[in-house]
């Protein structure tokens, strides 16, 4: 039917303006208010930037206060935000910001258990944990995050990769560990993703990777020292990154049970050119590949003064943990360098979240994608083999890879 | 386009001046869709600037701004409709003559006015803005099969007006 096509046509190329509505529009452009709703009424106040670019340490930056207040069907609206004992809680907020986190699923599905602790506040920021949820390979905790002097609205979203969806991230500092274990886990800028509620509420989830895999149940103690997040008001424009930073204490024992029933642990033990793929660890939500790489052997100089300065002995004094001779061991050897890309039976790439070349793990978001297999490569010099639709050639990939597997999931 | 948006968004005038006046054109036409008299149009443009101006902070990616700002008109679009129907009757109030570059598009704005507006919008958002199935399914908030479907019909009807006109010029039934 060419003539409707011919009339869209006809209708393309007719875009004559009434003088009268573009004047009437050019009336209220040049005569736009200083973001002042009509209707929301909201005002764009700068409280003053005190902290000097770099300089962020302790510092409270109220560098943006907007008093606004925007509605959706699962927002939370109250009228006093100065009072955080009064704020709502949401009570379910996996099911609010589960499909945009990088490592997004369907946890409020999967019975993320509800938190029964009380909300902790400290500067003006209160945390209340909401749900929590364990894999057997990480412990996912939800929380929301309450400003009584605002600030949230300014945050700048970042783009997820291999997806549409946005992301509001808070950094959070502090350290934590299950009940049981030695030491602490240092979180340093530490991601916590999710979503602006409005300028004085925060939902997000924090995803912290075990060490081992497949306990049945827990205790996640979190000591949380400072939350921070970028605003896009910032006047220093290069460099946005956590200019806005509250200090305080805030923590959380927390006890779980994992979902162990829903992890598949794989062995491969494929070995090529030296380089060997593991295992390789599935949940509802990640994989994760151990892969071993050649180890080499740095020619480097380590003196026993260099060892005593860095653990901060005295002359002559041995750690009990670590000898001169370990030390010098750690610092010579290491693995060769490599990238693992892992992609489903359908060549569609599973975005990588984090790699460490020192434990041969790569974790990888499943993105609810359907895993009946997982092809795994590892390159030592990975070209960016990903097509415009998200999808690797499979056939140039096995070519190139020093190593190579095919995995049956189911 | 992005970088106007971007500028837009740190509240640069000129930067959102100037997108407004880029999408005037595309506003005026989806707007008559709803509206049949200029004066209408006119508030509801000015109505979406001022709401586009006073929100923009809160647009995710810059590049759902045109799908964004079109909903925006159009819920300013059905909300002067809606008290129009409530105060005046279609057809007393006097319509500004349009310039036509000729009689052909006439016939053919004709053509589309003289469909339910629920198929004109989606025909004009289709065919005339460019926005895919699924954009158009955003801006109107309904599904995208309703989408399709009211495509459809609207090319049947049209083809179907169309074809009652032996010397292949078009009236309207």
């Amino acid at each position: 039917m060419r003539y409707f096509e011919d009339m869209m046509d006809g209708l393309q190329k007719n875009n004559e303006v009434p003088q009268m509505v573009t004047d009437r529009l050019d009336a209220v452009l040049e005569n736009l208010p200083d973001c002042e709703g009509r209707d929301v009424g909201f005002q764009m106040k700068k409280m003053g930037s005190q902290a000097k670019k770099g300089g962020k340490k302790g510092i409270w930056k109220g560098a943006v206060a907007i008093a606004a207040v925007f509605a959706a069907a699962f927002m939370v609206c109250y009228t006093n935000p100065v009072l955080a004992s009064r704020i709502p809680v949401i009570s379910q907020i996996f099911g609010l910001i589960e499909k945009g986190v990088p490592f997004s699923g369907n946890y409020s599905q999967d019975a993320g258990q509800p938190v029964a602790a009380d909300a902790v506040s400290d500067n003006g920021i209160t945390i209340t944990a909401s749900e929590v949820y364990c894999d057997g390979l990480s412990v996912f905790l939800s929380a929301q995050v309450d400003a009584g002097e605002g600030g949230f609205a300014g945050i700048l979203p970042h783009s997820l990769k291999n997806s549409d969806a946005l992301s509001d991230a808070l950094y959070l500092r502090g350290q934590w560990k299950l009940s049981g274990e030695d030491g602490y886990h240092p979180l340093n800028a530490y991601f916590m993703e999710g979503k602006v509620i409005d300028d004085h509420s925060y939902a997000g989830m924090i995803k912290l990777d075990l060490d081992s895999y497949g306990i049945s149940e827990g205790m996640l103690d979190l000591q949380l020292s400072s939350i921070g997040w970028d605003d896009m008001a910032a006047e220093t424009g290069d460099d946005i990154s956590e200019t806005c930073r509250v200090d305080g204490q805030w923590n959380f024992m927390v006890p779980f049970q994992s979902d162990l029933d829903s992890l598949k642990e794989l062995e491969v033990n494929q070995t090529q050119n030296g380089y060997t793929i593991r295992k390789v660890f599935v949940s509802p939500y990640q994989v994760v590949s151990l892969i071993e790489a050649p180890v080499t052997h740095l020619e480097k100089e380590i003196s026993r003064a260099d060892y005593e300065a860095k653990l901060g002995l005295s002359e002559g004094e041995d750690d009990p943990e670590l000898s001169y001779e370990q030390y010098v061991e750690m610092q010579t050897t290491g693995r060769q360098p490599c990238e693992t890309v892992i992609c489903n039976q359908d060549g569609e790439l599973l975005p990588m979240g984090d790699m460490s070349t020192t434990s041969g793990k790569t974790t990888f978001a499943v993105n609810e994608k359907e895993l009946s297999t997982l092809h795994v490569y590892v390159f030592t010099d990975y070209e960016d083999y990903e097509k415009a639709d998200g999808t690797i050639d499979m056939e140039s990939a096995t070519e190139r890879a020093v190593v190579s597997a095919e995995i049956s999931v189911e | 386009m992005d970088t106007l948006v971007h500028r837009a968004k740190k509240r640069d005038k000129a930067a959102f001046g100037e997108l407004m006046r880029i999408y005037t054109a595309s506003m005026y036409k989806i707007a008559k869709a709803i509206l049949k008299n200029d004066e209408d149009v006119a508030d509801a443009i000015q109505e979406t600037a001022l709401t586009c101006w006073e929100k923009i902070g809160m647009l995710k990616k810059d590049t759902y701004f045109k799908t964004w700002m079109t909903r925006i008109l159009i819920n300013h679009c059905n909300a002067i409709y809606r008290k129009r129907c409530r105060t005046i009757s279609d057809g007393i109030l006097p319509e500004t003559a349009a310039v036509e570059a000729d009689y052909s598009a006439v016939e053919w704005r004709e053509f589309l006015q003289s469909l339910d507006e629920k198929y004109r919008i989606v025909v004009m958002l289709y065919y005339v803005e460019g926005f895919k199935i699924r954009e158009v399914a955003q801006i109107l908030e309904i599904s995208e099969n309703t989408v399709s479907t009211r495509l459809a019909v609207a090319r049947k009807k049209m083809e179907k007006q169309y074809c009652q006109k032996p010397s292949g010029r078009m009236r309207i039934v």
